[in-house]
């Protein structure tokens, strides 16, 4: 993956208002060790289907919290790779992308679906989305 | 408080209750920041707690079931950020220096 800086999101984030997500270089887009996260995902008490809820998978949206997250991910890893997708992207079907906070939106389950299936939706989603780039971080 | 997703609730107080921050439960079980104290306080056991979960992921420590992540740290820390910024403590995190 190309290096990039910080800097260059920019215009990804404020002209093409593209959804991001840094992860660890280590890290897949969008699953976590092949599954997804109870931090992010409401799940039934079996654990075996999503259930649609306020929560989602993360995104930046602004450049704001874009360096913010980027501060504590310096904290532990030293590179991070930056995947984005926009609004033109044919979301799987059963998810949707919300604006929720001011510079974050959450990629979240509007109906319930098997828990394997978000994972294959969201293996899909990680395929299908943009590489922008590996960003070097430092703790200065 | 209302508004931040539940589980990601119940893994902050997870790690307010383990690492023995009984003001930042007691802020997390009120749901509410009464002072600038408080969202101080809040915000240093945020800093403790990424830390303490870099340290459970890289040991393999499971929290809640699941094999600790740090980015579970990082989503709720930013959460909290914005919810201290929405109660009216933003001077607060510019003042965050382990930021």
């Amino acid at each position: 993956m190309e290096y990039i800086l910080a800097e260059d999101l920019k215009r990804h984030l404020e002209v093409l208002k593209k959804y991001i997500r840094p992860v660890g270089s280590a890290d897949h887009p969008t699953l976590v060790n092949g599954s997804v996260r109870q931090v992010d995902f409401l799940l039934s008490p079996d654990g075996k289907t999503a259930l649609p809820s306020a929560g989602g998978l993360s995104f930046v949206t602004s450049m704001k919290k874009f360096k913010g997250l980027l501060k504590l991910k310096a904290r532990h890893v030293g590179e991070v790779d930056v995947y984005a997708f926009d609004d033109a992207l044919a979301l799987p079907p059963g998810l949707e992308i919300v604006r929720d906070r001011p510079g974050h939106a959450s990629l979240r389950v509007k109906e319930k679906m098997a828990l394997t299936d978000l994972i294959g939706r969201l293996e899909d989603l990680g395929r299908r989305m943009e590489r922008i780039g590996r960003i070097r971080l430092t703790n200065d | 408080m209302k508004d931040i997703h539940p589980p990601l609730l119940n893994y902050l107080k997870h790690y307010a209750a383990r690492l023995k921050d009984s003001l930042a439960l007691r802020i997390l079980e009120a749901g509410a920041i009464a002072d600038e104290k408080e969202a101080k306080a809040l915000l240093r056991f945020l800093n403790v707690m990424l830390d303490q979960a870099v340290k459970d992921q890289k040991d393999g420590v499971k929290v809640l079931g699941e094999a600790a992540h740090a980015s579970d740290a990082e989503k709720a820390y930013l959460a909290m950020e914005d919810f201290i910024a929405q109660a009216g403590f933003e001077d607060a995190l510019d003042e965050d220096e382990d930021r």
